[in-house]
């Protein structure tokens, strides 16, 4: 059942990108965009990543998406253009995107994956694992390593097969508290990154006043 | 087969090369920054495998999360800088947009 659901997610995912990199008329680029981003929010609830899932929800298709469709009907004529670049430099383009390809496919592949595991006697070890095999979930993770992997494993075996995260909490409390304590230096100096570029887009986006404008602007000052 | 970390990983790897793909053959800079969101995202969900699977804590999602940060910023000053480019050279076509001065 993971399996299926993660395929269809996965299928979502990856048709909505493929529309995006080829479409022909930039509104389906952006449409298709939109199943890309709900294909990416269920892979990351594949993934127990409840509180992302939602961010990602909020902040791309709501925000980011919503922009970029603005951008869209503010500057082109809809449906006349043809995005695309010529076909040599399409070929170009998709034999180097087809090279990357191949190179992440054989470090996916040819990587072992190491991780420390509790070996009987209570002395930590670090265990080499190949990547194919799904290593073993949440370990060395504080909000997983609750009771409620021992809670399963009569019932679902060893972690290495528990899929489900039920009766745990969520991330959100984990992350939460991360943001105040551990992350609370990079959390305040990304809410200033954010201010400050929001504030560069209005300075840059906004319309230069004209003389009359100004002349009003001082009158009213004075 | 069943699923395990290398299918996210598949999956981030082909987000990512259609999001080189989509940066280098569009002659439309909204287009190209669909490219770059496509990109964000495949670095995203690889954060979000490895918390599951990889063995790391979750400190992936934090800094998945902070991706999304930056990448709402770089969305609103990338349009920003888009419509300004609009109204001055009356194209988005950046083989057209070629120049520093009016």
């Amino acid at each position: 059942m993971f399996d299926i659901i993660f395929y269809i997610f996965g299928a979502i995912t990856v048709g909505g990108a493929l529309v995006t990199a080829f479409a022909r008329n930039i509104v389906y680029a952006a449409f298709s965009l939109l199943f890309t981003f709900f294909g990416i929010a269920g892979l990351y609830i594949m993934a127990n990543a409840d509180f992302l899932a939602v961010t990602q929800l909020l902040v791309y298709v709501g925000g980011i998406l919503i922009l970029l469709i603005f951008g869209v009907m503010l500057t082109s004529r809809i449906g006349t253009v043809d995005i695309r670049v010529g076909t040599g430099s399409r070929w170009v383009a998709g034999i180097m995107a087809l090279g990357l390809f191949a190179i992440l496919c054989a470090a996916f592949f040819g990587t072992a994956a190491t991780h420390t595991e509790k070996s009987a006697d209570g002395k930590s070890q670090v265990v080499t694992s190949w990547a194919t095999h799904a290593t073993r979930p949440w370990s060395g993770s504080k909000w997983n390593q609750d009771a409620t992997t021992e809670a399963l494993k009569p019932k679902y075996g060893a972690p290495d097969e528990v899929k489900s995260n039920e009766g745990s909490s969520g991330t959100s409390v984990e992350i939460g508290t991360l943001f105040l304590t551990d992350y609370l230096l990079p959390f305040e100096v990304i809410s200033v990154l954010i201010l400050v570029s929001l504030l560069g887009a209005t300075m840059i986006a906004r319309k230069e006043p004209t003389k009359e404008e100004e002349a009003i602007a001082e009158s009213v000052s004075v | 087969m069943t699923v395990g970390l290398n299918h996210f990983l598949v999956i981030g790897a082909i987000l990512f090369v259609l999001g080189i793909f989509a940066m280098l053959s569009r002659r439309n800079v909204i287009a190209v920054l669909m490219g770059v969101e496509l990109i964000l995202n495949a670095a995203n969900i690889n954060f979000i495998a490895f918390t599951r699977y990889g063995g790391v804590n979750i400190g992936g999602q934090m800094a998945a999360i902070f991706v999304i940060v930056i990448a709402a910023g770089e969305a609103a000053v990338a349009l920003a800088i888009v419509l300004n480019i609009y109204k001055n050279f009356k194209s988005v076509n950046p083989s057209e947009v070629d120049s520093l001065r009016d």
